[in-house]
């Protein structure tokens, strides 16, 4: 079995009055594949992120989701981030008052207890930290700083990447990693990315994005592009470029076409 | 000391509050018998706030009537509470007191090198005598009259003209067991001279099992230019009543910045009015409000805005767990002439518990017509996208609220330059969340 299967994925913000987001979707990720999810705003992109990592303000109504063979959808939150799931966040919050470091040894820590490994004390916390900060070009103030407060928008995004190459997780979601970014700092992130899954090929990674650009630097196995709650075209990485060109506007015709005939 | 006469109230409506008007007073003569005097007859024509006042709606202070008071007299062992929270080796003075008593033992003090006076207002420089009731008249509540009529042992903490002090002044106030209700009457004056830099921690703790009642008054005095760093710590024990009211005036270009923290006692009002009354002065004020069981933690604070080009900022940050209660009633008022008026409030509540509660007035007076003026509050459960953040990272449900918790407060502890007392309550935090003591953000 795919290292992530999704089978036809409804779900609707939770409550009685909840819209319905995700409408029927499906996608299976292999072992050390990476995958680009694009589309327009509002399509169920990040929603679909949010639902894997188990936020719990929306709700399945429909499907399976399997991670390395269990029922994802089982779990909560937390234990997906023990079992090797990560997201990085379209919007990073800020949280006042924790310093990043603290946060991350916590998170650290909390996914070894899961484990059964020994947790990590202050100095080889630091030493695993460090070459990280090192490979994502971090100042060394940052540990001491706020979780993300005060951040540039470009600086959260590579806080989050710097916290899944600490982390360390089999699955990468990553939700609009690139967006906020220049040119010089989206380098850094995406060479980060890849140094990432250098360290073990097994790993597999799911960006969303709305531009091909990032996808010169990570690039894809495959790309899917989502329309109203569904992946409604499959393709290799030149697809990417196709929507670049074209937009997506021909595939809902396509697609209109499809389901008349 | 003798018993003074007992003065009936002037209207029967009232509470009945002989139980305070009985006790006997100090006496002697010159301006402290004065004020005293005044003070007491404005106390007998008010009685204690009514419910039905405007400013005491959420906070009944009748039950206070119901106490026999006494007033503190006697030898005490308060070794172990002065060890845990005495600044002795990092500050430039400590005036102590001991349930309401002043301690020549516990207390170092007298005149300090570079322009710096801390003890007794008796031994000080004999102009700051002039200030006292000027700020905190009698008038203010009938609480400040009340805390008037007991004038007797007050601390001065005096900066002289150009005084640089870079070690915080402690005015302790320390509290334990006697056997009977005590009533104390701290009064404290501040003074820091035309461009002098002060710090000032004032700690109400203790330890008492019965019934205590705090009344304490504090006056403020931050000349033309000078620069104040004043904390207001208060941690009294749940059996007790804890009342403050702190005034404090700004001259022409003076900068000030009030800390305060409560976390103690079954009851707290606290009323911080500070006064812009020079032109590009500026005021910050910072609250944290720590309310567990069944506490009522009550914070009335008015800014005013009395000349033009004055800032101030104020952030009071309200915890609210179990079945505790919490007021926040922030005034600002700016007067006709004070143009170009910065004026920014933000009340933050985060609420615990289904049993917790959260009164949140702003009040604004704006009278002059080119101003900034701004206030928020926000009350309500922990923020579920950061509860969401820390869990997608492996922290479980219980141990992201602990954390969440911790740093709602500890924002506002790092505000703090004074690193003891930031440490200290930073432990504190830690340990109510059943954190390790690690987790501060150093300072920078």
């Amino acid at each position: 079995m795919a290292l992530l299967e999704i089978r036809n994925l409804h779900a609707k913000v939770a409550g009685p009055a909840g819209r319905v987001i995700l409408k029927g979707v499906n996608l299976s990720i292999e072992e050390g594949e990476t995958h680009a999810i694009m589309g327009k705003n509002g399509s169920g992109k990040s929603t679909l992120c949010q639902v894997l990592a188990g936020r719990d303000t929306y709700e399945v109504t429909e499907g399976e989701v399997f991670y390395q063979g269990k029922n994802l959808l089982e779990l909560d939150a937390e234990e997906r981030a023990h079992e090797g799931l990560f997201l990085g966040f379209q919007y990073p919050v800020e949280i006042p008052g924790v310093s990043t470091s603290y946060f991350l040894k916590a998170a650290v820590n909390a996914i070894r207890k899961h484990r059964g490994q020994i947790e990590l004390d202050a100095i080889e916390f630091i030493t695993l930290v460090k070459s990280k900060m090192k490979m994502l070009d971090m100042d060394s103030s940052f540990m001491n700083r706020a979780v993300n407060e005060g951040f540039s928008g470009g600086e959260k995004k590579r806080n989050e990447i710097f916290q899944m190459a600490v982390i360390n997780p089999q699955l990468a979601l990553l939700d609009e990693t690139d967006s906020g970014l220049d040119i010089d700092a989206l380098k850094v992130v995406a060479a980060g990315v890849n140094a990432i899954k250098a360290q073990d090929p097994n790993k597999a990674i799911m960006v969303v994005t709305h531009y091909q650009r990032l996808l010169n630097y990570i690039v894809p196995n495959r790309v899917h592009v989502m329309m109203d709650g569904q992946i409604l075209k499959s393709g290799g990485k030149e697809l990417a470029l196709v929507l670049e060109d074209r937009g997506y506007d021909w595939i809902e015709d396509e697609n209109t076409v499809a389901q008349g005939k | 000391m003798s018993i003074q006469p007992d003065i009936s109230p002037s209207d029967l409506s009232q509470t009945d509050t002989s139980t305070l008007t009985r006790l006997p007073r100090p006496t002697g003569h010159g301006t402290l018998q004065t004020l005293r005097e005044q003070a007491m007859t404005r106390f007998a024509q008010t009685g204690l706030p009514r419910a039905d006042e405007e400013e005491w709606r959420f906070t009944n202070t009748d039950p206070i009537a119901e106490v026999g008071w006494t007033l503190p007299a006697g030898e005490y062992d308060i070794k172990e509470l002065f060890e845990q929270y005495s600044l002795r080796n990092t500050c430039a003075a400590e005036v102590v007191f001991i349930n309401g008593v002043y301690s020549t033992e516990w207390s170092s003090v007298g005149h300090l090198s570079r322009g710096l006076f801390a003890g007794l207002l008796a031994d000080g420089p004999v102009a700051a005598l002039a200030k006292l009731g000027t700020a905190a008249t009698i008038d203010k509540t009938p609480f400040v009259a009340l805390n008037s009529g007991f004038l007797d042992q007050v601390t001065l903490v005096h900066a002289a003209h150009g005084a640089l002090i870079d070690r915080p002044v402690h005015v302790l106030h320390l509290s334990t067991t006697r056997g009977v209700p005590l009533l104390f009457s701290p009064r404290t004056l501040v003074i820091a001279q035309d461009g002098a830099t002060l710090s000032v921690v004032e700690t109400h703790a203790g330890s008492a099992a019965d019934a205590l009642l705090s009344n304490a008054v504090t006056e403020v005095f931050v000349s033309r230019d000078a620069v104040l760093d004043h904390y207001h710590c208060n941690g009294l024990s749940e059996a007790s009543w804890s009342i403050t009211n702190t005034v404090s005036t700004l001259a022409a270009g003076a900068t000030y910045t009030h800390h305060s923290v409560s976390y103690g006692a079954r009851l707290v009002r606290n009323d911080l009015e500070v006064i812009l009354d020079g032109p590009h002065a500026d005021a910050t004020l910072n609250g944290l409000v720590l309310a567990r069981g069944k506490r009522q933690i009550d914070n009335h604070t008015l800014i005013r805005h009395e000349k033009p080009d004055c800032t101030s900022h104020e952030l009071y940050k309200n915890v609210v767990a179990d079945s505790a209660f919490g007021v926040f009633k922030g005034r600002i008022f700016v007067q006709k002439d004070a143009q170009h008026t910065d004026a920014r409030q933000t009340n933050r509540t985060l609420l615990l518990s289904d049993k917790a509660s959260m009164e949140s007035m702003p009040a604004l007076e704006i009278y002059a017509d080119d101003v900034k003026c701004s206030h928020g509050s926000t009350t309500g459960p922990l923020d579920e996208d950061m509860l969401f953040y820390l869990r997608s990272r492996g922290l479980s449900s219980e141990a992201a609220r602990d954390l969440l918790v911790y740093a709602f407060a500890a924002d506002m502890t790092q505000r703090m330059k004074v690193l003891p007392i930031r440490k200290r309550l930073e432990s504190r935090l830690a340990a109510e969340q059943d954190l390790p003591q690690d987790l501060s953000i150093e300072a920078s």
